[in-house]
């Protein structure tokens, strides 16, 4: 379980550094940052194809979105101090609770 | 319409990739990850003239939810694999905390934006409606979020 796991949260990992690169392109007008962009996201694909060797696909690919998009929420945080209302966080609550029901 | 158009093919790559990673790590790893690199660069891209009209929430909860869905059901019809009820309650869940997530930050992320305004009207207006309100336009990660 460790390995899938450990995999998982790398590919998430490169996820975020595309999304950040793909932004810095201003929509593919800076084309240095979206090839970037581009790299990390096939990197990323690549080390989830790892994962659903021995995780079913629909399993895989949804944690990966859910983490996904708390990584993304958490580095919104940080980075651009932009906060969730009540709403976002309820729905940050969905997603913790369906990684962990998925474990069960 | 055209931008659209564009979302569709966003989700459609997106699926086909993923099936593609699947395939890659099963049976054919060449032909699998051509097929992988090739469809998620172009979903990428496809993803990003859409949200140049179609506001950001909407199109990301369109692309990630639909193609969420379909995934599953491709890895079901595909590739023969088994989800337990417990499985598809927690893929649920999941579902519904992205949007909800995606939603409360699309307020903020596209408050700025006057012409998906008249595209958004059509489709979403009670969400139109509330980004009006906070125009405070802050640039975050999650405006291009995957």
């Amino acid at each position: 379980m460790i390995v899938p796991v450990s995999l998982l949260i790398g590919s998430v990992s490169l996820d975020l550094l595309a999304c950040y690169c793909v932004k810095r392109s201003k929509g593919f007008q800076k084309v240095i940052w979206g090839l970037a962009g581009l790299l990390a996201i096939i990197s990323a694909f690549v080390l989830l194809s790892f994962v659903v060797r021995d995780i079913p696909l629909g399993i895989a690919y949804s944690v990966w979105g859910g983490m996904g998009v708390l990584g993304t929420v958490l580095l919104d945080r940080m980075l651009f101090n932009s906060r969730l209302g009540r709403q976002g966080m309820i729905g940050v609550a969905c997603i913790v609770a369906g990684i962990v029901a998925m474990q069960l | 319409m055209y931008y659209w158009f564009m979302l569709a093919l966003a989700v459609v790559a997106e699926v086909v990739s993923t099936v593609g990673m699947k395939y890659a790590a099963t049976s054919s790893p060449i032909f699998g990850y051509l097929v992988m690199a090739l469809m998620i660069s172009f979903s990428f891209y496809a993803f990003s003239r859409a949200v140049v009209h179609i506001p950001l929430a909407v199109s990301y909860a369109i692309w990630e939810g639909l193609g969420l869905f379909l995934i599953g059901i491709a890895g079901v019809v595909l590739f023969g694999e088994y989800l337990s009820l417990g499985e598809m309650f927690a893929i649920a869940l999941m579902l519904v905390g992205l949007l909800l997530v995606t939603f409360d930050k699309g307020k903020k992320a596209d408050a700025d934006e006057a012409f998906p305004v008249v595209q958004a009207n059509k489709h979403k207006p009670a969400q139109v409606a509330r980004m009006q309100v906070k125009p405070a336009h802050r640039s975050t990660l999650g405006e291009v979020a995957l």
